[in-house]
């Protein structure tokens, strides 16, 4: 089956994210489409999803079924983006933007890690009340997600 | 589009979270308890931190079309119908609301906060004073950090109303 290849460009230029970064703007553009089966497979075969505060989304069958179920309704606006390392032959994209719930908005980061291949290894979503707020990992994943990135 | 029966439902808050903690006690609540707790955090989280958006998505209009019916109710049938969504009993109201989307669950319980404090729809008395239990999950939950105050919100809403297909 035949990936369309479609950029919004709003959150091009929003976020500045150059090609190397294509795959997390195809994430977003294809999100606020709510083509989720083409979201999810942009996923590596073991890539996960975690929303906030729950369980990991293991796997792009998995993330479908999950962002039908969750995210359906959901359209985000980007703010800023922030390609943190590109070191270990893996990229970690740091973006930061508004997620409009049909009826209201908050506040959300997303910290992609990107395999060599341009998949998406594993991104973690997270809510903040303010976008003052530094990013910030969870601390008992933040371990986790190291090793992830020096193992892609 | 296929729709698996994958387990992430069950499994979807980690059982060692504060979040699945709280809901817990939260679940241990009267239906009454529920609804003063679900007011109380509403209030304390309009600081900004969640924002209204114009409306107007075509996903809304069953929840709109819920909350019509909701506001023509009179005020002792409102509340009526608030206990019987946070208790799952069946009703021909809260078999529609079981029908709604996750994020639609969560949009008509923000409306319908939005209707109790114009007073569109009966609200929480000023002078309700929360149970020693309600109160003990208040705090609970407004030490949380704020996703971890959505997510709880969230895990409650999509619980409650009538499914017909569970």
């Amino acid at each position: 089956m035949s990936t369309i290849h479609l950029i919004d460009q709003q959150l091009v230029d929003a976020t500045g994210l150059g090609d190397e970064s294509e795959v997390v703007v195809r994430y977003f553009t294809l999100f606020n489409l709510g083509k989720y089966e083409q979201v999810a497979r942009l996923f590596s075969p073991d890539g996960k999803l975690y929303p906030p505060f729950e369980s990991p989304i293991v796997g792009p069958e998995s993330i479908e079924s999950y962002l039908i179920k969750e995210a359906d309704g959901m359209t985000v606006s980007l703010l800023s983006a922030e390609i943190q390392s590109d070191a270990e032959s893996c990229l970690q994209i740091d973006v930061r933007g508004k997620v409009t719930a049909l009826v209201f908005k908050v506040n959300v980061t997303w910290r992609f890690i990107l395999t060599s291949d341009n998949k998406i290894e594993s991104v973690r979503v997270d809510l903040v009340a303010t976008l003052e707020e530094l990013l910030k990992l969870r601390p008992e994943e933040d371990v986790q997600a190291t090793v992830e990135c020096s193992h892609a | 589009m296929t729709f698996t029966t994958s387990n992430f439902a069950v499994q979807s808050v980690s059982s060692f979270s504060p979040v699945a903690s709280v809901l817990a006690a939260f679940k241990r609540l009267s239906s009454n308890e529920k609804l003063g707790v679900l007011w109380f955090t509403y209030k304390a989280m309009g600081n900004g931190s969640v924002t209204p958006a114009a409306t107007g998505a075509a996903r809304m209009q069953f929840a709109e079309g819920l909350l019509a019916q909701v506001k023509a109710l009179d005020s002792g049938k409102q509340m009526l119908f608030m206990q019987d969504l946070v208790n799952c009993r069946k009703t021909p109201m809260t078999t529609a609301y079981g029908t709604l989307t996750n994020n639609t669950k969560l949009a008509f319980w923000y409306q319908l906060a939005v209707l109790m404090s114009n007073g569109d729809v009966i609200g929480v008395p000023s002078s309700y004073a929360l149970s020693s239990s309600a109160q003990d999950v208040y705090n609970r939950i407004v030490a949380l950090e704020f996703g971890q105050q959505i997510t709880l919100l969230r895990q409650t809403v999509v619980n409650m109303g009538y499914d017909s297909f569970a």
